[in-house]
């Protein structure tokens, strides 16, 4: 059943999810019997342990090996066989050491970061066997791995938005995490339904195999009236799950509250890994999306929307987590317009770029909370840079990563994607391509400004500290300022790395590094279309081409506006603020998406809830119809049993003979 | 004189016998032994239960791939008479187990064991017989040792009144038994069952009539027997006043000895009347299934509500039959075999249950009971669960397997009709559970502390666990069993 | 089957009635002439072992009639038994004899058992 190609050993792919999973179990079952010391040290052992084997796989994987195997059965029932198999490619090993470093990293922080906390064990426990579902989803060869760690990774991520249970809001917070994200996740089984449904199959290489013939049947399916095409649906539904966990409009509500959880989660699952299992579904799928253009349309347009409308969002929140969340949304959307044009590779490229410098913003930004005591209303921060060096510079590459400045990571992959857009902006996407590429050139534009606004509010501007805090202030300890710095290297060399390394720039070689674990259709190709306008080679070419590009000065326009705005003329935002009126509430309240769906589902899901309670069950079952058409003549049959049961010896003769005579009479009649 | 020969081949007839004589000799022996050495001394039961191990280790022994048969056909030993022989040895041994400590005060005590033999040896010949002179030897043997045993307790009045009900009722069953059975024979000459069947395959004309009649009343009298309504009024007084661990006994072993001889006669004698055995059984076993169901909602008492449980298993049973595929029948063992298990242990609980002043036989008496004994209280409710049908005990699939075959056979109605009424049954079945889980003990426990009987307990809960997980054996077991007769 | 067929067939049981009737009637004629006639009261009423004659017809009476109702019922069927056997030994032969013996060897064994445990004995 294997076909391997080099030497992977299965052991040490094996090893790579089930030592966060051991680690996991450890600290999840005999946690309450470790001290601080042993859990962390287990579960951050294994974790970086894994990361290591990670890197080693993605090392060899670079020098041409690849694993496609069914390793054993999990289960059959009928011609219906779900195996548990692992594929790894140069696309599943970038996601790899991606999650495994982050992951590595953020186990680190978490020791000085919830140094204390009563739940110290359990939240190893749990961010350990978040990584181990998170491998698991990446690792795996058909739809049902792929579906297991997609919902075990929505589960522990329930569990750690929620982790300090006794915080109401934490709970209402996980608790919408995790029902926005059922609703994504019904679609997404749909689609893997529809898959087994069409093609009998859920491996993904024998899917693949079949889906040009597939195509070429036209098969459709009707749905809701309309005649849709069935692998139109299919990428659509699945699509579907990639919105409600990679927090696209319109289920992208539950991102931002997901910041009631402590700070590494956020920067580990809401930033960094989880959040982009829906770009990396859609890149693995790539074979089939790339079939349906109605389905990359609308992956164009929902990551468009998605991309500008949180960047407005993200223009006036004054929670410094949410400012980092809501930037979070709108890069995701960025990924997702790549892929909708077309341009995987670019995506999953500022995929990886994107986890290092945000999770390093995050981690810089619990740094931060850390230091004012828990505080984290950036109104009540400012020059902070005397306090915690490091972290301010860490958070400086940072800001510069996301806001696309060159030569930091963020530019690089996020300039792949506006170009990718750019090019294909006029041919066959419409008015939804020119939608995309405004989006996306002022998206950055705003970008680059709420990034600056949070970090000179943080760092500079006047000094609004608390004055009960301020006695605390000070730099924080090792264990949480090395995690900064090594994932400050990867914020400010990963954009070079890729793009020299691993070539992924290069429309030369189409799909660069990816080779075939990506599959674009020539036509679609927007690589090829830059490479026809006289494309831009290796990063050096990239850095000095930008200046003669848009991006680069919306970019620093951005920042120079926020410079201008919190540096030197600092009564201006509130000037404006008042200026614009509603339009400022109307971004403060984020676009009123929460009131919209409470009036529209909350209420009427809990009126209708308290209705069946109130008439079906009171009324009907434990008073009404049932209680008197069955209970009562249950109870009466009963009663009427047992007199019947009198004692008497005559009676029950006569019960015996009399059932025979009705019996004989009967059958006697009937013959 | 004639020329002395035998008129069988000897030994072979005789050997084919073994288990029965083994039994018949043991239990004569020792109605002796018990007057002369033993006097009472616990030591006629144990010897009792080593018969019964005898017996399976002979028939075991025994066993083959081929059928074998005696005395021109007058006793068959095939692997179906092997396997109920086996769910009756046990259901024996276990009920002498239960008596171990539950009748040690008792005087007479010898001839107690013996007549649990003589039951046994009863039974054992009525799963071997495929003709109607053999059978009725071994119901009427089977049946006048129960009548004794639940009489035992001379001295408590309920005792009497119930083992007198059940032998007027238990003649008047047999007198229509013989009534059906001489219709029978005199249509077809004969008392071989397929003989019988060939016959009557060729009944026409007045005949019909003959053997119409003739069949309503072998049901009404083998009913009895297995406590099909409305024939089954004699169980819960009978169950009521017997000692505990006879009801315990009358509860399985008989009932397993009723239903492997209906299953031969109906695959044997009345294959041809199929169409109208299957309406009268449908009738039967709607009113059963009502009955059992409903009347157990009303009880007090542990033994009388467990009565009419097993009236409503009965009912479920006996989908099997009117499914009348290898199906059903193999369903209808496996059932037994779940029922033997779960019900010995139920009653094995409540005998634990018997202390100072309390017979542990009221509802109430279990109030409180996980409180003081856990173990016990997690052995009750598993057996209560698992009697309910709920998955994933035994009682599930004892259920699954006949309503499957049911269905199968295209009773899609009954089965819709029997679910229900499980679901009425688990009603009674949870209070049990409720009043041991949730409810203030009203009486200070004192357990009998029996090593057997705890381990009786044990080993049934863990049973049916076990076949509630893994009941691919035994479905297999019993498919195996019906090879020859289906 | 003429008449000589039935008279041929039927005869010996119509002479056996007739010794029956005989014998039975030969007592109490014999004593009409033989025996001294005294009649009381006591000797003129109808004789039932153990009971009054004259009392309700539902009375309890002693189990132990019962217990030995039932050993008669037992070696009475055993007779029973043995008349239709005797009859035909010479065809059935050893096997018949030895099976017989096994049959009163059971019977005996419930009649040790009774004796021994007492039944036997009115008190």
């Amino acid at each position: 059943m294997q076909e391997t190609a080099l030497t992977l050993s299965t052991t040490e792919l094996l090893a790579i999810p089930a030592l966060p999973l051991i680690g996991a179990m450890i600290a999840g079952l005999f946690g309450w019997a470790m001290k601080e010391r042993m859990a962390h040290s287990i579960t951050s052992g294994f974790v970086i342990l894994s990361a290591l084997l990670s890197i080693h796989v993605f090392t060899q994987v670079l020098a041409g090996a690849s694993f496609h195997g069914n390793l054993w059965t999990w289960m059959i029932a009928g011609d219906f066989v779900v195996p548990v198999g692992l594929l790894i490619d140069r696309l599943t090993t970038i996601m790899m050491v991606t999650v495994t470093v982050v992951s590595a990293c953020v186990h680190i922080y978490t020791i000085g970061y919830m140094h204390g906390d009563p739940g110290y064990p359990r939240f190893f426990a749990y961010i350990s066997a978040f990584t181990f579902s998170m491998l698991v989803l990446v690792m795996g060869n058909n739809f049902f791995t792929l579906f297991f760690g997609w919902e075990a990774v929505g589960l522990f991520s329930y569990l750690l938005i929620g982790f300090w249970f006794k915080r109401e809001s934490a709970n209402y917070a996980a608790m919408k995490a995790f029902i926005v994200n059922r609703v994504g996740d019904f679609g997404f089984a749909v689609g893997i339904l529809a898959i087994w449904y069409y093609y009998g199959s859920v491996e993904y290489k024998t899917v693949f195999a079949m889906t040009p013939d597939f195509v070429a049947q036209n098969v459709t399916l009707g749905f809701m009236g309309w005649e849709v095409a069935a692998i139109t649906f299919i990428c659509l539904a699945l699509f579907v799950g990639a919105m409600g966990k990679s927090g696209q409009v319109p289920l992208h509500v539950w991102l931002p509250d997901s910041m009631e959880g402590p700070t590494p989660i956020s920067a580990l699952i809401h930033a960094a890994t989880m959040v982009t299992a829906g770009v990396f579904m859609v890149a693995r799928l790539s074979p089939m999306f790339e079939f349906s253009e109605t389905a990359l349309v609308v992956v164009t347009l929902v990551g468009a929307i998605t991309a500008w409308m949180c960047a407005t969002i993200g223009l006036v929140q004054n929670d410094i987590k949410r400012v980092i969340a809501y930037s979070t949304c709108s890069q995701l959307g960025y990924m997702f317009v790549g892929l909708g044009v077309s341009a995987y590779s670019a995506s999953i490229f500022h995929l990886m770029t994107h986890a290092y410098f945000k999770a390093l913003l995050f981690l810089a930004a619990g740094s931060v909370i850390h230091a004012v005591m828990a505080e984290q209303d950036i109104r009540k921060m400012g020059q902070l840079r005397k306090y915690m060096p490091v972290t301010y510079i860490t958070m400086l590459l940072a800001a510069l990563a996301l806001a696309g400045v060159p030569p930091f990571a963020g530019f690089f992959s996020k300039d792949l994607i506006i170009e990718a857009t750019m090019a294909r902006e006029f041919t066959e996407y419409g008015w939804v391509g020119s939608f995309a590429t405004f989006a996306v050139l002022t998206g950055v534009f705003m970008t680059a400004f709420y990034t600056f606004r949070m970090f000179f509010l943080t760092f500079h501007n006047s000094d609004r500290v608390d004055p009960h805090a301020k006695g605390h202030l000070h730099e924080s300890p090792k264990v949480i300022t090395i995690p900064l710095m090594i994932l400050a290297v990867g914020a400010v060399g990963s954009g070079i790395w890729g793009v020299t390394v691993l070539d992924i720039a290069n429309p030369e070689v189409l799909n660069g590094y990816f080779g075939d674990a990506i599959f674009v259709m020539d036509a679609h190709n927007p690589l090829m279309v830059m490479a026809a306008d006289g494309g831009v080679h290796g990063a050096l070419g990239m850095i000095l081409h930008a200046p003669f590009t848009l991006p680069f000065w919306l970019a620093l326009g951005g920042i120079g506006l926020a410079y201008f705005m919190y540096f030197k003329q600092t009564t201006m935002p509130a000037k404006i603020a008042a200026a614009s009126g509603p339009i400022y509430t109307f971004l403060l309240n984020k676009w009123y998406w929460d009131e919209l769906y409470e009036k529209i589902f909350i209420r009427p899901a809990r009126s209708l809830g308290t209705f069946l309670w109130q008439r079906g069950d009171l009324g009907i079952i434990d008073k009404g119809a049932i209680h008197k058409g069955i209970i009562d003549n249950i109870v009466a049959g009963a009663a009427r049993m047992r007199a019947m049961q009198t004692g008497f010896v005559y009676h029950y003769a006569f019960a015996m003979v009399s059932g025979v005579f009705v019996l004989l009479t009967y059958l006697l009649l009937k013959a | 004189m004639a020329n002395v020969t035998f008129p069988f081949p000897f030994p072979d007839h005789l050997i084919t016998l073994m288990p029965e004589m083994i039994v018949a000799i043991m239990a004569m022996f020792l109605l002796l032994f018990d007057v002369f050495v033993a006097k009472g001394s616990k030591t006629t039961a144990y010897l009792a239960i080593a018969t019964t191990v005898a017996a399976g280790v002979a028939t075991w022994s025994l066993q083959g791939p081929d059928p074998l048969v005696a005395f021109y056909g007058f006793f068959v030993f095939d692997s179906f008479a092997v396997f109920s022989k086996f769910l009756i040895y046990v259901a024996t041994a276990l009920g002498m187990i239960l008596s171990l400590e539950y009748m040690k005060n008792e005087k007479h005590i010898g001839e107690y064991y013996v007549l649990m033999l003589f039951a046994m040896l009863g039974m054992m010949l009525m799963v071997s017989s495929n003709n109607f002179v053999t059978m009725y030897l071994g119901l009427e043997l089977m049946a006048l040792c129960v009548y004794v045993l639940v009489a035992y307790q001379r001295e408590v009045l309920r005792a009497n009144e119930a083992a007198l009900k059940y032998f007027i009722l238990g003649a008047l069953s047999s007198g229509m038994l013989l009534y059906g059975i001489t219709f029978l024979y005199g249509v077809t000459g004969s008392f071989d069952f397929a003989v019988m069947g060939e016959k009557l395959a060729h009944a026409e004309g007045d005949a019909t009539a003959a053997v119409m009649l003739g069949m309503v009343f072998l049901i009404a009298g083998l009913g009895f027997k297995v406590s099909m309504a409305p024939f089954h009024m004699w169980t819960p007084d009978a169950y009521e006043g017997a000692p505990t661990p006879v009801t315990a006994f009358m509860s399985v072993a008989p009932k397993v000895a009723g239903f492997v001889i209906f299953m031969r006669i109906v695959a044997d004698l009345l294959p041809a009347l199929q169409h109208e055995y299957q309406s009268i059984l449908i009738g039967v076993a709607v009113l059963t299934i009502a009955v059992g169901n409903l009347a157990a909602i009303a009880q007090r008492n542990i033994k009388r509500m467990l009565a009419y449980s097993t009236v409503g298993h009965v009912g479920f049973i006996m989908m099997g039959l009117i499914a009348g595929s290898p199906a059903g029948f193999s369903g209808i063992l496996v059932y037994l075999s779940i029922y033997l298990v779960m019900t010995m242990g139920v009653f094995a609980v409540i005998i634990l249950m018997r202390r100072e002043g309390i017979q542990g036989e009221l509802l109430d008496d279990f109030a409180g009971l996980s409180k003081v004994r856990p173990g016990y209280a997690l052995a009750m409710g598993l057996f209560m669960f698992s009697m309910a049908g709920i998955p994933f005990l035994g009682g599930f699939w004892a259920k699954y397997v006949v309503f499957m075959a049911a269905v199968e056979a295209g009773h899609l109605y009954l089965v819709l009709y029997a679910l229900l009424f499980s679901a009425v049954g688990a009603f009674y079945y949870l209070r049990v559970v409720k009043y041991i889980y949730f409810d203030e003990e009203r009486v200070a426990f004192n357990f009998i502390e029996s090593r057997p009987m705890q381990a009786t307990v044990f080993v049934t809960a863990v049973t049916i666990v076990f076949l509630g997980l893994f009941p691919d054996a035994l479905f297999e077991l019993c498919r195996q069993a019906l090879v020859g007769l289906v | 089957m003429g008449a000589a067929y039935l008279a041929n067939e039927y005869a010996p049981i119509f002479i056996f009635i007739l010794v029956a009737i005989a014998m039975g009637a030969a007592p109490l004629v014999l004593t009409l002439f033989l025996a001294e006639q005294k009649p009381d009261a006591e000797k003129l009423s109808a004789y039932e072992c153990g009971f009054e004659a004259f009392e309700d017809a539902r009375l309890q009476f002693d189990v132990r009639f019962y217990l030995l109702a039932i050993l008669f019922v037992v070696f009475d069927l055993e007779s029973a038994f043995l008349f239709p056997w005797a009859i035909v030994l010479d065809q059935i032969g050893l096997f018949g004899f030895v099976e017989m013996v096994l049959f009163l060897v059971v019977l005996l064994v419930g009649y040790i058992y009774a004796w021994k445990k007492g039944a036997l004995q009115w008190e």
